[in-house]
């Protein structure tokens, strides 16, 4: 059984449609990552998700049942971890989690001892009994982490939670997540880093405009893009129009076409050199030519026409 | 679980506030301070003085004449002698004092100026007054006075220009013989007389005046220990900083939707009548322990005994309530925290001002003495809190401390369905 299950959600506020006919789900043990440009959806889709906001359509299932008909037993089954900030900084890391485990239903010596627990997993234990507004941007994550998990949720949803720390808190955030996952919790991940969806979610649902545009492993998306070829040319393209050139149409797919730089995909299964040969032979300057796997971005790009980083 | 969830949201609030007390504290200690101030000025000291110490002052008279001699008989009057220390120098001297910092300021009469304004010249005559720079308010008084004095000569100048010019002429004639002297006094003293006739009707019965009180010594020692100007300007300004002190707990209510805290808190818990209720008692309580410390505290630091503590602390508990839901109301309304935040400022000087915190509401214009006044809860506290401290025991205390806690029940649970009503369609701004 599926601990989440979204099912044709939709979302608008007056004219913009924010989420448009959205459907996942997130089952034990999974990460699911849902992959998206800021504006794209994302934190909307949370929202409903976690009954912050109530959709226009759609339905929104926790363990089975509908969130609705039991808003407050949906709510204690999962954690909700915002992307910004819910913290007291005038409190300690200490207080703030044993605060929000009894808000959670803990008792009091519960929510110490848990506090203690996630303290010491999230390395946080020397710098307890700071105050949070001491702690760096890292470490504040990491606390805004420990407070949506002191009730020991099976569903959490995390809403962009790396976002402004740097690579090394990162990292430690990241290996706190997978670990969770080795308990049987189902997560539902939010980002806009490419690297992150790639090295942490099992599924990944691409979603632009309110819409999810593909899902499926990072496998399955990368299989879209073609037989595991994709070149990337750099020189001069501003006037080229390439569906003009001779027998290009039948051997390459365009993902991207920029002034300086083209990114074309492999029809069918062929050999490099091949390819390469005749990439260099196309009546355009070309200035380096480079073969890569595709990425996740590169799926973006096709889905989308446009980077992700951008 | 309810009880118990109200228990942690009181217990972290109150928590933060022992974490960071400023705002609270200054709430609390900025009444104290200004009654100090405002009693150390104008209230009546130990030896029943004006509480302060005489100002010192110098003249410089490079006139000799009879201006400075006026004064100096005026300066040794004891009413004068209690606000002004008044002392003779020459400039050298009066500018050194105050460079010393030993005089607030000098007042210098300049050569000629007695002669000159009893002969009605046309040009202005001008007194010079230096101040102190160093020093504020003693200064300030002074120039008070100083425009006082002048606003006095000038009156007495043109009201009787030609008399005083005729006064003059016959006080310096050398050649008077007595046939002369006595003909000449006759026409000047029936011209001052006829110009008093003139000026009667403005002067009888004079604008503003006063009377003396004969009191008996009994009647001075029971009033003595009965009144007490901190007490009774402490009471309207606890009746403000008690409506500021519940403006500033019902703000959290925002700063909780601005951190997020109030949206995670929605993530675990269907409906936020919980939270919003929380946040009303930790008004309560809050205002009540800084009323507690206000009135306590106001009367240790200023030694004086609350007349009725009982329905004193009763009437006090019920404002707090009153306070609460007035603050909630007025923050729900305005929507928005830095509108609340104007918005209750403003209006919580208006309650004040209006309800009798800052003047007797006697003074006030006869339409807001009649038609809002009455209505004020600020009026009604402050009023009943004055009336069992100086005197009125019969005061119904006990009907107005219910219509206290009726009104500040009614405006939290009102306040409290239109924030919850708020929060549920999409949160404060």
């Amino acid at each position: 059984m599926s601990l989440l299950e979204i099912d044709g959600l939709s979302k608008r506020f007056g004219e913009l449609i924010a989420v448009d006919d959205v459907s996942f789900e997130v089952k034990p043990g999974e990460i699911y990552g849902l992959l998206g440009p800021n504006g794209a959806g994302k934190t909307t889709t949370i929202s409903v998700a976690c009954g912050l906001l109530k959709p226009n359509r759609g339905s929104v299932r926790v363990e089975g049942r509908d969130f609705w008909s039991d808003p407050q037993q949906s709510r204690q089954a999962m954690g909700v971890v915002p992307q910004e900030l819910a913290l007291y900084e005038d409190l300690n890391g200490r207080e703030n989690l044993e605060f929000w485990g009894k808000v959670a239903g803990l008792k009091s010596n519960e929510a110490k001892e848990r506090a203690t627990d996630l303290l010491e997993a999230l390395t946080l234990s020397d710098r307890a009994k700071d105050p949070v507004s001491k702690y760096s941007g890292g470490m504040k994550r990491r606390i805004n982490l420990g407070c949506a998990l002191m009730h020991r949720p099976k569903l959490i949803l995390l809403d962009e939670p790396t976002v402004g720390i740097d690579p090394q808190a990162r990292a430690n955030i990241l290996a706190f997540i997978k670990a969770l996952v080795d308990d049987g919790v189902g997560i539902l991940y939010t980002t806009h880093y490419l690297e992150e969806a790639e090295s942490l979610c099992d599924r990944i649902g691409i979603i632009d405009h309110g819409k999810i545009l593909a899902e499926g492993t990072l496998a399955e998306l990368q299989e879209r893009l073609g037989q595991d070829q994709i070149f990337v040319l750099d020189g001069f393209f501003e006037n080229a129009d390439p569906l003009a050139w001779d027998g290009f149409d039948a051997s390459f797919r365009v993902i991207q076409k920029l002034d300086t730089q083209l990114i074309v995909a492999t029809r069918g299964e062929r050999d490099p050199a091949d390819c390469l040969k005749q990439l260099l032979a196309l009546p355009a300057q070309i200035d380096n030519v480079m073969l890569k796997r595709p990425s996740l971005n590169d799926a973006f790009l096709q889905l989308t026409g446009r980077d992700l980083r951008e | 679980m309810k009880a118990s969830l109200i228990w942690a949201l009181l217990a972290k609030d109150l928590l933060r506030i022992r974490r960071k007390p400023g705002p609270v504290l200054i709430q609390i200690a900025l009444p104290l301070f200004l009654v100090a101030v405002l009693g150390f000025v104008f209230g009546k000291s130990d030896d029943g003085g004006s509480g302060m110490a005489p100002i010192k002052v110098a003249l410089v008279d490079e006139d000799g004449g009879d201006v400075a001699e006026f004064l100096e008989r005026v300066a040794s009057s004891p009413e004068f002698e209690e606000y002004f220390d008044l002392s003779f120098r020459d400039r050298e001297e009066a500018l050194s004092l105050i460079n010393d910092n030993d005089l607030s300021g000098v007042i210098v009469v300049p050569e000629g100026f007695a002669n000159s304004y009893m002969e009605g010249t046309d040009e202005t005559l001008v007194l010079e007054l230096i101040k102190n720079p160093a020093q504020s308010v003693y200064p300030a008084m002074i120039e008070e006075g100083l425009e006082a004095l002048v606003t006095g000569l000038n009156t007495l100048a043109r009201t009787f220009k030609n008399d005083l010019k005729g006064w003059l002429d016959f006080l310096e004639d050398d050649d008077r013989t007595l046939f002369s002297d006595t003909l000449i006094l006759a026409g000047l003293l029936q011209d001052t007389v006829d110009h008093f006739e003139a000026a009667r009707e403005y002067l009888n019965p004079p604008l503003v005046g006063f009377q003396s009180e004969i009191r008996t010594e009994d009647q001075e020692n029971e009033e003595d220990s009965s009144f007490s100007v901190f007490a009774w300007i402490y009471i309207g300004m606890a009746g403000m900083f008690m409506l500021m002190v519940s403006n500033a707990m019902n703000s959290d209510l925002y700063r909780e939707a601005r951190f997020r805290s109030l949206q995670r808190f929605n993530t675990l818990h269907e409906g936020m009548f919980v939270f919003v209720a929380e946040k009303m008692i930790l008004t309560v309580v809050v205002t009540l322990i800084a009323a507690a410390i206000m009135f306590c505290g106001s009367a240790l630091v200023f030694g004086f005994s609350w007349a009725t503590p009982l329905p004193v602390a009763l009437i006090v508990i019920c404002y707090s309530i009153c306070a609460a839901g007035l603050t909630a109301f007025i923050a729900v309304a305005a929507g928005k925290e830095k509108r609340a935040d104007n918005m209750n400022t403003v209006i919580i000087m208006g309650f004040a001002i209006l309800g009798g915190a800052m003047f007797e509401p006697k003074q006030l214009p006869s339409a807001i003495r009649d038609y809002i006044t009455p209505y004020l809860p600020t009026n009604w506290f402050i009023s009943v809190v004055r009336d069992l401290q100086f005197g009125d025991d019969g005061t119904a205390w006990a009907s107005i401390a219910l219509k206290l806690l009726i009104t500040g029940l009614v405006l939290v649970a009102f306040s409290s369905f239109l924030f919850h009503r708020r929060l549920s369609k999409g949160g404060l701004g």
